[in-house]
């Protein structure tokens, strides 16, 4: 019935040829306006599942990466040359940075002011200590405890240390500040970069390298800005003394390489792309016509992706790049309507002939894409919403447009012979295909899955390169350390709520290392109580006991009646609260890293041991917490496995269902549809042995990837059945291979791509689509050839 | 980038942890200094010492500290191996020995009886006063110039004032060193360490051999020293 709807409705179009090519050409005229508009996101956000820890945990590590900073660091390559020479070049550089690209530049700091400010802390110790701290102290407060100590401290001063230490001991003489600066070095190791200061300037543990720190103003996320800054900064570290190097690490570098790496992909892919369909449809049909095949998908994909930015205003580049492989699915349709009309009379009853199966293939491909919508991942949608769009499209353009420019051909087709190998060789093909599918089974069970998405940056070698020589010299950072992060929005709040957790979390990995803001700078609430706590804990008789003891003790090692007269002035000093200190510099470098504010408010950050078990014991401290997460890296593997495989699973049973579903609402039977399926189950039992054969791990692209080679090679099933059925073999073998053909054609340019998430999605459909064109093509009809030998009604 | 926060810090702990035997000192008056004669003096002091590569050295340490009642004589022998070995050796009035390796500290004492091992790279402090050591005694001035405004002594021909500039970690420490050269100018003959809260230090070297072949044993951190 269809059928004969579209055969009085050809006719009216074929009338008004004109006006259809008129609007098609305005709405194409109208779209490639908007492209120029389009903005892209290259970020991985959009390929991670939202409202998800995962999300959370990787939008943490970004956001915390990707700041504004830029690091010069300068090599003297001479090992014999002067540190002056670096001292110079630095000091030159950070006076040509200037605003508005550079707002601030730090080049080191001066050693004696940075041991004033950091003196605050010891002041300030009656406030930072707690009541255990004070525990330990009152258990040294004995005859042996004072009498070992001050031992310690005369063997101190006998030592070249000594020359150092003199007031320091007077003024402390139990040696109390050393739990403040244990601290302190605990928050220092938790950074893991090795850095002195010298002449003022900030210097690498081998002497050889200076480095400069410089905030800019340009955001991390705007290419053009990242670009003119990165232009700005290598002008001005051009012309450098001799042997000297400079180079420079930042998040920007990232932001531009990826940029440039997309950019560069998607100008090979579409020109390869382009070269490979025309030349594939004018090679094979030898028919300069064959080139209109080619105009379906593209038209579609540049409407498609006008309508894909009105509806996500900013794309991901991992979309864009799905257009060459939706072109070389999406021309399926148009083949189809080619061929018909090739071998066909009339071009309304070529079209009404191909009009059911490329409708259902059709249906089924759009069935995986449809299925993303019921995906977390945002990218996934917009790849919905950009393929089935494609497809539509294509299918309207190759059922209603393209059939209006062919011309009609008198070679009509004769039904063939009854299709299907003879039975002995279909055997061997089925028994070929099950042992084919035994043993790609046995090696895809061996693939392991790659959780980590930053393996998918297309950033530059150069770029990884510097980064790693950086690491060398100045330490490899915080990557080893989980981080224990509170957030909120009330600055005392989430103080207090770090407090708790400090408290509780210290008591876990007091062995292991806990380094929190909380353990240096409590909340003003606990400041009060540890100050309190203090004095009560002196005047409770432990001053008096303490002189006795010190003067006992002191006298035979030869200290003076009033040689610890410093520490009992200062006893009560300080014991007011006090508000942050902002101008004071170590402050506020410890505040800068462990207490930020953000977008939403604030938020403190403790960092620990990434060891599974501790991770676990810090999760048990956070509980049900809301306002308190852990990034790991350790656990965001699993957990992002987990929650990929979720997605996958989600993604892969609604795509399956619906292809399935379509494919038997088609062929009718179960038998049928169980035959349909050979090359989708061929194609991912082929690809996943493939991957573990060639070593190669499972990513997020390729899964995704995979669910669409299902489909794909579903929908040659459907075509190749449907041929055995009704004996249609030479018009559809030819437009399956040329189908096929053209999809590894869309797919395959991807394996020109740099960025490995693209070369991993042309991988997968290229080796997916090839071992499902195989099976579609010889297993298929070995199977009709079997099945269907001793039923001849189903044959028609 | 969070590098720059980290090196930040790293850079302040460092100096936190410096800090620990200094912060309580009052602050001192940079002294002024002609820094070219005093270039010139110091570079012709360095020709003179370059031709020493190996020290060894006994050295007699007088404290004169407000808190100890009494003057404290320290005595032990010192050696020097350019460019990375130092070692330091007290026998009186407790036994300690210091050894430096490269990047490699080791240390011993008879008070508590523990033999400490340790990176220089991971320990800020050590690492300065080892830098430090290594420039006193090891005659490294190019080194000391970073720190210190240094002038040759009007008074005395062979005495070379040293003052921590305005970069000096030692700036609220020390108020000034005074080194004073044998004739030959090829080593130090004594060292005036004046802190800025009043004490002293005094070392004065004695039975001083150079460019000898040092014993295996004075880079070892076993326990001797009486």
């Amino acid at each position: 019935m269809a059928d004969s709807r579209l055969l009085r409705f050809f006719p009216v179009l074929e009338r008004r040829r004109g006006l259809v090519t008129g609007i098609l050409i305005a709405v194409l005229a109208l779209s490639g306006l908007s492209l120029f508009n389009l903005q892209f996101d290259n970020t991985l956000d959009l390929m991670l599942p939202s409202k998800s820890p995962t999300h959370r945990m990787i939008t943490f590590l970004r956001t915390a990466n990707f700041s504004n900073k830029v690091i010069i660091s300068l090599e003297n390559r001479d090992p014999a040359a002067s540190k002056d020479k670096l001292f110079e070049a630095a000091d030159r550089i950070a006076s040509s940075l200037k605003p508005p690209m550079i707002t601030r530049v730090t080049k080191g700091m001066s050693a004696p002011d940075l041991m004033s400010d950091a003196g605050f802390f010891l002041r300030y110790a009656c406030q930072i200590l707690r009541s255990n701290d004070l525990a330990a102290i009152d258990s040294v407060i004995t005859s042996e405890g004072v009498g070992n100590i001050l031992k310690q401290r005369y063997s101190q001063l006998l030592k070249p240390e000594g020359m150092f230490l003199g007031q320091a001991i007077q003024t402390d003489p139990l040696d109390i500040n050393r739990v403040i600066l244990e601290r302190l070095q605990e928050l220092s190791t938790s950074l893991g970069y090795a850095v002195k200061v010298e002449n003022g300037h900030f210097i690498s543990q081998d002497g050889r390298h200076v480095m400069l720190i410089a905030e800019a103003s340009a955001s991390m996320t705007d290419v053009s800005e990242a670009r003119e800054l990165l232009a700005y900064l290598e002008d001005q570290t051009r012309n450098l003394p001799a042997g000297v190097q400079v180079s420079l690490v930042s998040g920007y570098a990232h932001t531009v390489s990826n940029e440039s790496t997309i950019t560069r992909d998607l100008g090979v892919i579409f020109t390869i792309a382009s070269v490979g369909f025309i030349l594939i449809f004018v090679f094979f049909f030898r028919d300069i016509r064959g080139l209109m095949i080619f105009l379906v998908p593209v038209l579609s994909v540049i409407i498609a992706m006008a309508l894909t930015s009105l509806v996500f205003h900013r794309i991901s580049y991992f979309v864009l790049a799905f257009g060459p492989v939706i072109a070389g699915i999406a021309d399926d349709y148009g083949i189809a309507t080619f061929v018909a009309v090739l071998y066909g009379r009339r071009r309304s009853e070529a079209v009404a002939g191909v009009a059911k199966p490329v409708t259902v293939g059709a249906i089924a491909t759009m069935g995986i894409f449809f299925a993303f919508f019921f995906s977390h991942i945002p990218g996934y949608h917009q790849l919905g919403f950009f393929c089935v769009t494609s497809i539509l499209l294509s299918l309207f353009l190759a059922l209603f447009v393209l059939p209006l420019w062919l011309k009609e051909h008198d070679k009509a087709e004769k039904p063939g012979a009854a299709p299907g190998e003879p039975p002995r060789k279909s055997l061997m093909l089925v028994w070929s295909f099950i042992i084919f599918l035994v043993v790609a089974g046995l090696f895809a069970s061996r693939i392991r899955f790659e959780s980590d998405v930053t393996k998918l940056d297309g950033t530059s070698r150069t770029i990884l390169d510097t980064e790693k020589k950086f690491q060398q010299v100045w330490g490899k950072g915080e990557r080893s350390e989980a981080i224990l992060a509170v957030a909120g929005t009330n600055y005392e709040q989430v103080m207090a709520v770090n407090d708790s957790l400090y408290v509780k979390a210290w008591e876990i990995t007091a062995a292991g290392g806990f380094a929190s803001f909380a353990s240096v700078w409590p909340s003003s609430q606990v400041r009060t109580e540890n100050a309190r706590r203090w004095v009560d804990f002196w005047k409770s008789g432990r001053e008096t006991r303490l002189k006795a003891l010190l003067s006992e003790h002191g006298a035979p090692l030869g200290f003076t009646e009033n040689a610890f007269d410093p520490f009992f002035a200062r006893l009560y000093e300080n014991s007011a609260v006090v508000d942050e200190p902002v101008s004071n510099r170590v402050f506020a470098s410890l505040k800068e890293r462990f207490a930020q504010n953000t977008a939403e408010g604030f938020q403190t950050l403790s960092f620990f041991p990434d060891k599974p078990e501790i991770v676990k014991a810090i999760e048990s401290v956070i509980g049900d917490r809301h306002d308190a997460f852990i990034v790991s890296r350790t656990a965001l593997s699993s957990i992002l496995s987990k929650a990929f495989s979720q997605e996958i699973v989600r993604t892969s049973c609604f795509g399956i269902f619906f292809i399935v579903l379509t494919a038997f609402l088609f062929l009718r039977t179960i038998k049928s549809t169980l035959v349909a399926l050979v090359p989708a189950v061929a194609g991912v039992t082929g690809l996943l042995g493939l991957m573990a054969v060639m070593g190669q791990p499972l990513n997020v692209s390729n899964l995704i990837s995979g669910i669409v080679v299902f489909g794909l090679c579903i929908d040659f099933g459907i075509h190749v059945l449907h041929a055995c059925q009704h004996h249609a073999d030479r018009a559809t073998r030819t437009a399956i291979t040329l189908a096929a053909t053209t999809t590894v054609m869309g797919a395959g340019v991807l394996l020109f791509a740099q960025h490995p998430a693209l070369y991993s999605v042309g991988l997968t459909l290229v080796a997916g689509v090839g071992f499902g064109y195989v099976a579609a093509m010889w297993v298929v009809p070995a199977f009709y050839a079997l099945l269907w030998k001793n039923d001849p009604k189903e044959h028609s | 980038m969070k590098i720059s926060q980290t090196a930040i810090l790293r850079i302040v702990v460092a100096s936190v942890l410096l800090a620990e035997g200094i912060t309580a000192f009052s602050a001192s008056e940079p002294a002024t200094a002609d820094a070219n004669s005093s270039a010139q003096g110091l570079a012709e002091l360095q020709k003179a010492l370059s031709s020493t590569t190996n020290v060894l050295t006994g050295f007699v340490q007088e404290k004169q500290m407000a808190m100890l009642k009494n003057r404290v004589i320290i005595k032990g022998q010192l050696a020097v191996q350019q460019p990375d070995f130092f070692a330091w050796h007290v026998s009186e009035p407790i036994r300690y020995n210091l050894i430096l390796k490269g990047s490699t500290l080791q240390q011993w004492d008879e008070v508590t009886g523990k033999e400490q091992k340790m990176s220089l790279a991971n320990n800020p402090v050590f690492e300065i006063v080892s830098r430090q050591l290594k420039a006193w005694f090891g005659g490294q001035f190019e080194a000391l110039l970073r720190d210190f405004d240094a002038r040759m002594d009007p008074a005395a021909v062979r005495r070379v004032l040293l003052t921590p500039n305005s970069e000096s970690f030692a700036r609220k420490a020390i108020k000034q060193i005074a080194i004073t050269f044998r004739e030959d100018r090829r080593y130090l003959e004594k060292i005036l360490i004046e802190e800025t809260g009043g004490d002293t230090t005094l070392m004065t070297f004695t039975n001083t051999v150079l460019n000898t072949t040092i014993d295996q044993a004075a880079w070892e951190v076993k326990q001797h020293g009486r």
